[in-house]
């Protein structure tokens, strides 16, 4: 299995204000750190990489293709089949249980619905959550939950892991740790990953760090605004 | 199909408190209706096979519907009265055999129902325990009876004082239980049976009492009789020894009875019968069948109006519940949200709520079904 190739150019997407943010190719099998201030837009910068977003001006494809130019549909299938997502606030569901959350996106799956449950627990016990396998989210810690959102986001075997401050909540040593469970999976795979991360001691275990001061003043064309919008 | 169960089912076990409400609120609405429509059913079942298992009902002119409730289920009013003249009028006739009723009084809350052995024999019912009522001052409790009041061979009931400001008519007479019947599963099952004596002695017709006259218990001598007062006690009991003292004012053709189940011998014999009771100015002559399709009638009636009631009420829980999915998609957005985020399509985030929503509505409807089950069973136990 490759890694998937990202490409930004000029991408910006609109809220109330327009966000612009930087440009950037990664490409396949490449892990890279993005850093910035707090409000910049790196989560939407992750939620454009993902199709999650489609950008209003510029481009983002995945694997030479523009998202926008594929169907809310086919969006939707790479994003369940191909991607994994760490998101800033986990994103879990209260009502099932660790394992059930982390096998998620493989039930979403028809054909994978029936998959093992062993890889499920092996990444579980790789991140130090397989004792709480049958808990709640609910009756985690903050720390916890993370790695269980990390192992949710690894559990499809994706082609690209997108993670938003993935060791955010976590203690030094734990956030290395899990770190380097998100990199040799990645590293393992040759899947391309890229992390938003505040956690300037880590990146150095990344292929590549950008950041966001780059794009202030980038001047990305302006006025292409025609397709737009959640996905 | 099995992760939406899955994660439905994971959901409402989770949200126990709106999975109660839900499932509760659509069994309140189940409930009822079946419970009203299995009750209707064996109702109209029951009074349908006794009406078919009496050929013809005779008694005094009246309401129709009060000598048939009378004359088959010991039920509803007490019809106008007619008398063993009537009774005696049809034996007369050689068209049919008669059966005397006379069911007024209650005991123990429960119809006391005054009749001859013939009765016990035409509707087949057995002494399950002891014997027959045939002696005054003796009853045979039906089975439910029996049950219900923890009665058996031996004890006592007493009959029920219908007027409690004019004790002169009637008193409360203790009668002891000779017989509990064998279930029948038909009105008799509900009732107190007693010989026609018995019955007119607690109607009031006759009475027993010392007949000592004395200048302590006479109240007024007159030519043709002697008015005691009250202190010559009226028996409340008949035993073997004051059997001789109860007596009866009125000629024997006067006594009252409430109906008279009438068995023709022959259907000619019954076409008959029913034309001299058309030119008759004091009775009439009922076939049962008739009365109660017709009672049906009016009950089949009601229950349309019921069943559109249901019917209402079940379209408005349909709506509700159309609220709720509305309401779930706002209120569980960040649920919903997740879901796309990930990549679930819009068809698998509706069928796994779908789902949700399914089995609480099933669970719902088959706890009501349940429900509605249990309520017709205890309502005719
Ligand atoms: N749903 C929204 N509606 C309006 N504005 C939004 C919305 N989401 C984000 N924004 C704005 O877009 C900008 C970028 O947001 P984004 O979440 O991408 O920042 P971020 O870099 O991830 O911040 P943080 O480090 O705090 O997570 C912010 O100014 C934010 O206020
Ligand atoms: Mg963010």
């Amino acid at each position: 299995m490759n890694g998937a190739r990202i490409e930004l150019k000029g991408a910006a997407y609109r809220y109330d204000a327009l966000v612009r943010v930087p440009d950037l190719s990664l490409a396949p099998g490449e892990a890279v750190a993005c850093i910035g201030p707090s409000g910049c837009g790196k989560s939407t910068l992750l939620d454009l990489a993902a199709g999650i977003k489609v950008a209003h001006d510029g481009e983002v494809s995945y694997d030479g293709e523009p998202w926008r130019a594929l169907a809310e549909t086919d969006r939707r299938r790479r994003r369940l089949h191909e991607i994994g997502f760490v998101f800033q606030e986990f994103e879990l569901l209260d009502h099932l249980t660790v394992k059930e959350n982390v096998a998620l996106p493989l039930m979403l799956q028809p054909e994978r619905a029936d998959a093992e449950s062993e890889p499920i627990a092996a990444l579980l016990d790789a991140a130090g959550v397989g004792a709480f396998a049958t808990r709640r989210p609910r009756h985690l810690s903050h720390g916890e939950r993370q790695r269980v959102a990390i192992c949710r986001a690894l559990a499809g075997t994706p082609r690209l892991v997108l993670a938003d401050e993935p060791t955010g909540s976590l203690d030094p040593d734990t956030a290395r740790r899990v770190l380097d469970l998100l990199l040799s999976f990645v590293r393992d795979r040759g899947a391309t990953m890229l992390a938003v991360t505040h956690d300037h001691g880590l990146l150095d275990r990344f292929d590549r760090v950008i950041s966001f001061d780059q794009v202030s003043g980038s001047g990305a064309p302006a006025g292409n605004e025609t397709a737009g919008g959640t996905a | 199909m099995k992760t939406a169960l899955l994660l439905a089912w994971r959901s409402l076990a989770y949200y126990k408190v709106r999975t109660l409400l839900l499932v509760g609120c659509v069994a309140l609405v189940v409930l009822l209706p079946i419970a009203v429509q299995l009750l209707v059913g064996a109702q109209s079942r029951a009074l349908q096979a006794r009406a078919q298992a009496t050929p013809l009902v005779a008694g005094a002119k009246g309401s129709r519907y009060d000598l048939v409730l009378n004359g088959l289920y010991f039920r509803g009013r007490t019809p106008a009265l007619t008398s063993m003249a009537e009774l005696d009028a049809v034996r007369a006739t050689g068209f049919a055999e008669a059966i005397p009723i006379l069911a007024r009084a209650r005991a123990r809350g429960r119809p006391l129902v005054g009749t001859t052995p013939d009765y016990y024999r035409f509707r087949g019912l057995r002494a399950a325990r002891g014997t027959l009522p045939l002696i005054l001052g003796d009853a045979a409790l039906g089975a439910d009876v029996a049950r219900e009041l923890n009665a058996k061979v031996g004890d006592t009931i007493g009959t029920d004082q219908p007027n409690l400001y004019d004790l002169g008519l009637n008193y409360t007479m203790n009668l002891s239980i000779v017989g509990v019947f064998a279930p029948t599963g038909t009105a008799d099952d509900n009732a107190v049976f007693v010989d026609l004596k018995t019955a007119w002695i607690v109607d009031g017709v006759g009475h027993g009492h010392d007949p000592k006259a004395t200048d302590d218990t006479v109240l007024k001598r007159e030519p043709d009789r002697i008015v005691f007062n009250e202190k010559v006690r009226k028996h409340e009991r008949i035993t073997p020894k004051n059997l001789r003292t109860f007596h009866f004012h009125a000629p024997p053709a006067e006594l009252p009875l409430t109906s008279i189940l009438v068995l023709p011998h022959e259907d000619k014999s019954a076409t008959k019968l029913k034309g001299r009771y058309r030119v008759s100015k004091t009775g009439q002559l009922l076939v049962p069948t008739g009365v109660v399709a017709e009672i049906l009638g009016f009950v089949f009636q009601v229950k349309r109006f019921f069943d559109a009631h249901v019917a209402l009420v079940g379209a408005a829980t349909a709506l509700f519940l159309v609220l709720i999915a509305l309401l779930t998609v706002r209120v569980r957005r960040r649920e919903i949200e997740a879901l796309r985020r990930l990549g679930a399509s819009r068809f698998a985030i509706a069928r796994i709520f779908g789902t949700e929503l399914a089995l609480a509505v099933s669970a719902g409807a088959i706890l009501g079904a349940l429900g509605g089950v249990v309520v017709f069973l205890l309502w005719m136990s």
